[in-house]
């Protein structure tokens, strides 16, 4: 129930918003989890963690779908309305950007087997930064929900530029370790899959800033979020530029 | 389309864009009755606290709050049935196409006449649907022979969607009409005279979910030409039916707005605690 108004007459229903948001919460930390190990896989080849996270990614999901069938009781039986209607709304859309998220941590640890066939540690450095900073925002982007600070919501929103920088870069180290080798395609091919993971979790850290924004204020954030993924322009040739 | 149970899509919607979110009053749509400062006292009790609400032209206004909020008052000011209460008073100012309502000059039959009335219980009068139908017509003189007052009665019964259930039967009572059948007979009874307002108390409150249901339809088929003002303590019907909506507590008009607004974001605590049950 929203922290700062008065409890329903029916406690019911206050009992049912509750324990949405509780669900909601625990799947936050179940997603947290999942990233970490799953960067923790990668960067120490650790096959065993790597499918003991895919399989955790079940927990997520039935989370997701408990939380859309339990919306959908409260929007049938109890018509919510005004900050009760986004409450419902919100964590529900919140819900699917979690289990989104599970999902990209699935698809990293699936790589891992591949990767420790051909190890490339000097590539490992920068994802492990990105992966760190993925966990910040989302963690803080916890906190802001459990809190329901916009403030904190938007300084997270705002904090996905650095995100996509640090992509941009994995994305240009990678093209040179393949035009380096052709030995080193199949790892960095692997390893540029888990970086764009690792920027599309942000991008969707980035969306529930956004219900959370709309949450409290009755409206989406009106200014524009800052991007700073340019790797759509990046070649291996650069003295040919791109059209367009 | 006529007998079906469905809400059509409101197509008559202001846009959004034609109000800036927050802005009582502001729209492009025409005002048909205005109202300012309006104070209403029961003896010494005021029941109403300078209300100043604007009703717009072919929308439909519904007045939400809880019970002895002034809603049911204000809308009685509408058409000055608070005359008729011993002790009444109203001060302010409320009118109809620009013209006061309360001025010395208003003849009230006449005014009651443009502005309709439809009751929380159905009341069809002791007479036969046709006699229900035709009595104001007939009073205010409005048709020359039977065949216009045919006309006028069949006309009132289709607007007010009833004519396919009732037209083999005009010479029975009115009173052995199912209840929304009776509510619907009230609806053409106050169209028949051509009104150009029609305020509903709590229309559908002793009424099932279906005729329910049909009453909402015909609301949404007579806001084309008629304006509509409803007050109702169902907030999903107010939700379902209306385009504005104000919501009153303790005599206060505590928020006026758009419908969605109101209902989805609203800017005031009251009204907020109020349409999500944290009322207290």
């Amino acid at each position: 129930m929203p922290k700062s108004t008065h409890p329903h007459t029916v406690a019911a229903f206050d009992q049912e918003l509750n324990r949405l948001d509780e669900m909601l919460v625990h799947q936050f930390e179940l997603v947290h989890g999942m990233i970490h190990d799953a960067m923790i896989s990668v960067s120490h080849f650790d096959v065993d963690l790597a499918q003991e996270v895919i399989a955790r990614d079940a927990k997520v999901d039935d989370l997701d779908l408990v939380i859309e069938e339990d919306s959908i009781k409260i929007l049938a039986l109890r018509s919510p309305l005004a900050d009760d209607l986004r409450w419902v709304i919100a964590i529900q859309k919140a819900s699917s950007e979690l289990e989104r998220m599970g999902d990209f941590s699935k698809n990293i640890s699936k790589r891992v087997g591949v990767l420790a066939l051909h190890p490339l540690p000097e590539a490992a450095g920068g994802l492990k930064v990105m992966g760190l900073m993925v966990l910040e925002q989302l963690d803080r982007m916890r906190q802001a929900w459990i809190e329901e600070k916009t403030e904190q919501a938007m300084t997270v929103w705002q904090g996905d530029e650095a995100v996509d920088t640090l992509y941009d870069g994995m994305f240009r180290e990678l093209l040179t370790h393949m035009m380096e080798s052709p030995r080193n395609i199949s790892s960095c091919i692997h390893l540029l899959f888990i970086a764009k993971n690792l920027e599309r979790i942000g991008d969707h850290i980035t969306n529930i800033a956004e219900d959370l924004y709309y949450r409290i204020n009755g409206e989406k954030p009106t200014m524009n979020r800052p991007k700073a993924d340019k790797t759509c322009q990046v070649t291996a040739h650069p003295e040919k530029k791109p059209e367009g | 389309m006529k007998n079906s149970f469905t809400l059509k899509a409101k197509n008559t919607l202001p846009s959004e864009s034609s109000l800036p979110p927050g802005a009582a009053g502001a729209g492009n749509d025409p005002v048909k009755m205005d109202s300012n400062n309006v104070n209403v006292y029961y003896g010494t009790k005021q029941a109403l606290k300078d209300v100043a609400l604007p009703i717009r032209m072919h929308r439909v206004t519904a007045l939400i709050g809880p019970s002895g909020c002034g809603k049911s008052t204000f809308l009685k000011c509408l058409n000055r049935m608070n005359d008729t209460v011993v002790g009444c008073r109203v001060s302010g100012s409320i009118t109809l196409d620009n013209e006061d309502v309360y001025g010395p000059e208003v003849d009230v039959v006449q005014l009651r006449a443009r502005v309709g009335m439809v009751f929380q219980k159905p009341n069809p009068f002791p007479k036969s649907i046709y006699d229900n139908v035709a009595y104001g017509p007939r009073i205010h003189g409005m048709t020359r022979d039977r065949t216009e007052m045919d006309q006028a009665v069949e006309t009132s019964l289709v607007k007010a969607g009833l004519w396919n259930e009732v037209k083999d039967r005009l010479k029975e009572p009115g009173t052995s009409l199912s209840g929304g059948q009776q509510q619907r007979l009230c609806i053409a009874r106050a169209i028949a005279v051509n009104p150009e307002v029609v305020l509903m108390d709590e229309p559908c409150s002793a009424l099932d979910p279906i005729a329910t249901a049909r009453i909402e339809e015909l609301i949404d088929d007579l806001a084309r030409n008629y304006t509509i003002v409803i007050v109702t303590h169902s907030m999903q019907q107010a939700a379902r039916v209306s385009h504005f909506t104000g919501f009153f507590h303790l005599g206060e008009l505590v928020e006026f707005n758009q419908t969605g607004i109101i209902f989805t974001n609203p800017k005031q605590e009251r009204t907020k605690g109020y349409v999500t049950g944290r009322f207290g």
